[in-house]
């Protein structure tokens, strides 16, 4: 039996899989900047900032050529000292690359002629003052920005080393001092890994002062957080921060070996994307810059209830609606719920909450606040449960078990309720699963009618607001959810049904399919 | 071809079996026949066929120009449909204030089209007055011919989509049935994980995020998710026949795979594709009409059922603005339910044989 669970539940990982890809599918239709060209859109940096924030520099789902810190300071150092037509905008490159793309470039440093050598050395000056390493009018000359360089990497190529990085911010995390935030913004963007790591909600504000005013230092974007900031702006804050860091890592990272090759699979936009959602960082909400998660988990209590409550009465109503029909079919009760029913269900939710709500008394507050929203959103369900419900009773009315119970000289509510009800509620059972995302999709519309403030009601000013965070969030949610029922419904209908039951147990023997 | 290829021999000798016997009765004919006795199914297919009617002649139904006329001495018919630009800016009652000798006007049944009058719009007048037999919405519009030109959207939108709906269901149920291995386990999980998301919140997030959503973006939203159910149905079926006797006979025969497919598996996926069109058309307009409905997306100048009942939300004193696209949208719900509960029993034999003329 829990063979069979784990068997269910692990083949629900390639349907999790597909569906992720119909999901991202469905994020690629969301406009690219670069593409819409309409006059008066932003242009430049601020496109290149939102493409880069949704991956869309990255090709989709194979990038047989990572880019990363070493490459990408490879080609701007190469367009600096060749002087062309980009050495401006490479220069540019080289200085936001900053620290991190120093132990790539001083040693190649050597190498170049010496005109290509004072272009790039003098490139870097606005650097060096960035690091606290010079002040820019010692290096005006570009022989002594050469040789300013040259001997930085000789004398200190050590501080420049990964274990050296680590244990600076280390110490800085533990026992801040002005001295040693120094000593980090003297690595510039090298740290960054390092500091953005550090950064977490639960971080002292001090400490969390200093890193931010580090790797701002150093970007020259994002906030600093001050020391006495509420909880709210420091998780706003953080969670900032390791998403820009997140779309950027590579430009200060270099790939090398085992990462390069996995980096081949996670630097795409597919890649990019699954990984965020998987590790549960959804993302920040466009319509108040609120974390989507915490938002997600603020409104789905409404939501759920509301799914939940009107589950309940569904179901209370629709076994004996359906169970009674069928057993007296063709009878008046049969006929007349049967006609009430099919009406109900081509009435769309949307209709039976807009009446409700105008049939309701002004201004309905309290507990009773649910009880129509309820009401509407089960009327959808109870049509087409109470169907299923009869249409499985039929099937066992006929069996050749209840005959015999008859036969037996049974009383007819005892056959009825242990014979027939009892093995007609399987098959329902399991296609109570199929019946989630209409559940779910009533529900927006049920939370927008009577203005609940569950995640339907957040999805449409979402959707108002074109907010694709929160709505691919909530596309997610409810195609997990919706998956997980119907695993879950399969593994209750094979532990219910004792046939079904005997038939694993027998097929457990051989080699699972 | 040669007259002593021995499989050329059976093949006649069957072919005189199948005449010799009794006319023989295709599963697809007793459903036909089941469908066509029921009378829910009747009734169904009456409801639908006056709503296909309504959206055949919605222009005749009502419009602002007239069904034929004569105007400063040239005759036009149907201009309503071909809108000569010789009426540019004139609409029923300007003709009649403006009519010279020799002019005629034949009206149509309401004479307002479904936009807005051009003169100054007066917001909701109530049902039968200023010759507005549903009255008008807030923006002035002559609700009847909304409702009217509404069943052409609806219908239109959701046959078309259902098409798309039903061939890519068959083809994907018969692909996954009929090919097995990798293929098959990939259709699978498709339609797993298609089938996992709501497609009412799918549609309203892909309308968000398309930078200009219109109905046919809904249309292919739909068509290309819901095509799960069936295609589920199709492959099921596929799988049952590909084990019966008359397959292993036919191939027996020498039948190529396509002919396999083509003559003896595809025909048992009719039964499922009716089943699916009736309520593929249905899922489309509702969910056309919900979408309309919460407003989302650009606002669309076609009219809607669901647009004009949103519009009710908005004044809730105009109580026609609720109940006459209501109607209109039930009565063609109920009409698509019907003809496809019907054709779902219909072509169940367990059903039939059970209980001769229940349908519903």
């Amino acid at each position: 039996m829990l063979r069979h669970a784990l068997r269910r539940l692990l083949w629900a990982l390639p349907t999790l899989l597909a569906t992720s890809l119909v999901l991202f599918f469905v994020t690629t239709l969301a406009p690219d900047p670069m593409r819409t060209k309409t006059p008066g859109a932003p242009s430049g940096p601020e496109v290149d900032q939102a493409r880069r924030a949704r991956f869309l520099d990255l090709p989709r789902f194979l990038n047989l050529a990572p880019e990363d810190v070493r490459s990408r300071a490879a080609a701007a150092m190469a367009h600096v000292a060749a002087a062309d037509a980009e050495s401006e905008s490479s220069a540019q490159e080289l200085r936001r690359l900053g620290g991190a793309a120093l132990p790539y470039v001083l040693p190649a440093l050597e190498a170049l002629e010496p005109d290509a050598r004072r272009r790039v050395a003098v490139a870097l000056v606005p650097l060096a003052e960035r690091m606290h390493l010079s002040a820019a009018d010692d290096l005006a000359q570009p022989e002594a920005a050469v040789l300013f360089w040259t001997r930085l990497w000789d004398d200190r190529a050590l501080d420049f080393s990964r274990p050296a990085v680590e244990r600076a911010v280390r110490r800085l995390a533990e026992h801040g001092s002005e001295a040693r935030e120094s000593d980090v913004t003297a690595l510039d963007t090298l740290a960054l890994s390092e500091v953005v790591r550090a950064m977490t909600p639960r971080t002292d504000p001090v400490t969390l002062a200093r890193l931010t005013r580090i790797a701002q230092h150093a970007t020259e974007r994002g906030v600093i957080v001050q020391p006495e900031a509420t909880r709210e702006e420091t998780a706003r804050a953080v969670a900032d921060w390791s998403e820009w860091w997140f779309a950027h890592t590579t430009d200060f990272v270099a790939l090398n070996g085992a990462s390069r090759a996995i980096a081949v699979v996670t630097e795409t936009r597919y890649g990019k994307w699954l990984k965020r959602i998987v590790s549960g960082e959804l993302g920040v909400s466009l319509v108040d810059g609120e974390p989507i998660l915490s938002k997600l988990r603020a409104r789905a209590p409404m939501t759920l209830w509301l799914c939940a409550l009107a589950t309940l009465v569904s179901w209370t109503l629709a076994v004996p609606i359906g169970a009674i029909g069928a057993w007296w079919r063709g009878g008046a009760f049969d006929v007349a719920t049967s006609a009430a029913l099919f009406l109900l269900y081509a009435i769309p939710t949307f209709v039976v909450a807009e009446l409700l709500r105008r049939a309701a008394p002004a201004g309905p507050a309290g507990a009773t606040q649910l009880t129509l929203p309820v009401v509407a959103l089960a009327a959808g369900s109870l049509a087409t449960l109470s169907r299923w419900q009869r249409t499985a009773m039929l099937e066992v009315v006929r069996q050749e078990f209840v005959r015999t119970a008859w036969a037996k000289g049974m009383r007819a509510g005892r056959v009825l309720v242990v014979h027939a009800l009892r093995n007609a509620l399987m098959p329902t059972v399991t296609v109570a699963g199929m019946h989630l995302p209409t559940l779910f999709g009533g529900a927006v519309v049920v939370e927008e009618v009577f203005g609940l403030r569950g995640v339907g009601f957040e999805t449409m000013r979402a959707i108002e607001a074109h907010d694709a965070a929160w709505l691919m969030a909530v596309l997610l949610a409810a195609a997990v959810t919706v998956t997980l029922g119907l695993v879950a419904s399969d593994i209750a209908y094979s532990a219910l049904d004792p046939r079904v039951r005997e038939l694993l147990g027998a097929r457990q023997g051989r080699s699972a399919p | 071809m040669s007259d002593g290829n021995p499989r050329d021999s059976v093949r006649a000798s069957i072919a005189q079996v199948g005449t010799e016997a009794a006319p023989y009765v295709t599963m697809m004919r007793i459903a036909l026949v089941e469908l066509a006795r029921s009378r829910l199914a009747r009734l169904g297919g009456l409801l639908l066929a006056l709503a296909a009617l309504t959206a055949v002649s919605a222009d005749l139904l009502a419009s602002d120009l007239p069904v034929a006329c004569r105007w400063r001495g040239a005759t036009y018919l149907l201009p309503s449909i071909t809108r000569p630009a010789a009426l540019d800016g004139l609409d029923c009652a300007r003709m009649h204030a403006q009519r010279s000798d020799g002019d005629w006007i034949l009206e149509p049944l309401v004479a307002f089209g479904p936009s807005e009058a051009p003169g100054g719009a007066e917001g909701l007048v109530h049902p039968l007055e200023r010759g507005h037999p549903f009255g008008t919405d807030a923006l002035g519009r002559d609700l009847f011919a909304r409702v009217v030109h509404g069943a052409r959207t609806a219908l239109s939108l959701g046959f078309s989509g259902a098409a798309v709906l039903v061939a890519l269901g068959v083809a994907m149920g018969a692909l996954a049935g009929f090919a097995g291995g990798m293929v098959d386990a990939i259709v699978t999980r498709a339609v797993e994980a298609l089938s996992a998301i709501p497609t009412l919140l799918l549609v309203l997030v892909v309308s968000a995020l398309v930078p200009h959503p219109t109905t046919a973006t809904l249309l292919w939203t739909i068509a290309l998710t819901r095509w799960t159910e069936l295609a589920r149905l199709v492959r099921g079926e596929v799988l049952l026949v590909l084990g019966t006797d008359y397959i292993t006979a036919a191939r027996a025969l020498g039948a190529s795979p396509a002919r396999v497919l083509r003559r003896h598996v595809l025909p048992n996926a009719i039964g499922p594709a009716i089943v699916a069109a009736a309520f593929g058309v249905a899922s489309i307009i509702l969910a056309e009409a919900a979408v309309d409905f919460l407003r989302v997306g650009s606002p669309d100048t076609m009219a809607s059922w669901g647009e004009s009942l949103g519009e009710a939300r908005l004044y809730v004193q105009a109580w026609w603005l609720i109940v006459f696209p209501g109607a209109a949208l039930l009565g063609t719900l109920v009409s698509l339910n019907l003809v496809g509960e019907a054709a779902r029993s219909a072509l169940d034999p367990r059903l039939r044989f059970e209980s001769p003329g229940s349908t519903g």
